[in-house]
């Protein structure tokens, strides 16, 4: 992936955004998972366990192109108060979101690797979102203003 | 197994393509059939080839879901919301198509391309359209090379949202097999 030439400064950014989404996730899933009992709580430690992988990845693929990964936050405030399991559902497929956003990023990328590793995780992200919202939707990770009307 | 499950996978996909594949000829009689006086048009870009193809997957995977609710019509409670958010993606493909819009004429519509019967039993037809979800997702993240920034973010989307499909599909036990 890293070519002979230098890598793109657009790379290197995307890739430490995605880290940094992954690492709220990590974060938030522990938020979620203090919240949830038997077979939910099993998936949020599936999915922490899931995004703890994917961070390292990220990191061993930003310190390989030659940059300093940015470390993780000590901790992410939810955007709305997480104290019942309702409201741990909500934000687990919140975090799912903006991990989504994160890895369309990689997409845009001229590497050609770099967009199908990006689309790969997507799926991955999406089938968990779905799963904690109860539903599918058509453009998961897509902002509505990315969309023709 | 693991590669009886990848040819399992691309085998389906093949299923998936040749039945985009019987689509091409009327692709080619939609934009050159008609005799034109004028010079032709200039060659798609692969942007625009790309786009078509998408847009192609997509008219199948529509067509699909409509046969199989034709002959399961107790499955429409389940399969509804997934072929609504396919006609979103089609929607939102056609709608990146900057063509004249005689060169993107719906093949669809026409009776020239028979698709082969959904199965009799509503497990089989699900079954089915799960293996196309998967084939076209796989398809999708095929086209992203030859794609624009933005249309690959539009089609790793679909892609994501079709593996969402292809999931809950597999999740669903449809009542009343045969």
């Amino acid at each position: 992936m890293a070519g002979p030439g230098p890598v793109p400064t657009a790379t290197i950014t995307a890739l430490q955004a995605t880290l940094a989404a992954e690492n709220a996730a990590i974060y938030g899933y522990g938020v979620a998972g203090a919240y949830l009992s038997g077979g939910l709580f099993t998936a949020a430690q599936r999915d922490w366990n899931g995004h703890r992988a994917a961070g390292a990845t990220l990191t061993a693929m930003i310190t390989r192109l030659g940059a300093k990964p940015a470390p993780a936050a000590d901790a992410y405030r939810p955007p709305f108060p997480v104290n019942s399991a309702r409201a741990a559902v909500s934000l687990a497929a919140l975090l799912e979101d903006g991990v989504l956003t994160a890895y369309l990023g990689l997409v845009a990328l001229d590497e050609v690797a770099l967009r199908t590793f990006g689309a790969q995780r997507m799926q991955a992200s999406a089938i968990r979102a779905a799963f904690w919202r109860g539903s599918t939707t058509a453009f998961p990770g897509l902002p509505t203003s990315a969309l023709k009307s | 197994m693991m590669d009886w499950l990848a040819t399992a996978r691309t085998l389906s996909r093949r299923r998936l393509l040749s039945a985009s594949m019987t689509m091409l000829p009327l692709l080619a009689a939609a934009s050159c059939g008609v005799p034109d006086p004028l010079a032709g048009p200039p060659s798609p870009s692969r942007d625009v080839r790309t786009l078509r193809a998408s847009i192609s997957a997509e008219q199948a995977l529509v067509e699909e879901y409509r046969k199989v609710l034709g002959m399961h019509p107790g499955l429409s409670a389940s399969l509804r919301p997934f072929l609504t958010q396919h006609e979103d993606h089609l929607a939102q493909l056609q709608s990146r198509l900057i063509v004249p819009p005689h060169a993107a004429a719906s093949p669809s519509a026409s009776p020239l391309a028979p698709v082969p019967r959904p199965p009799a039993s509503a497990s089989a037809a699900v079954l089915l359209l799960g293996n196309a979800e998967r084939g076209a997702a796989a398809a999708q993240l095929r086209r992203l090379a030859s794609a624009t920034p933005s249309l690959a973010q539009l089609l790793a989307s679909i892609a994501a949202s079709e593996a969402t499909h292809a999931v809950a599909l597999s999740a669903l036990k449809p009542a009343g097999g045969a």
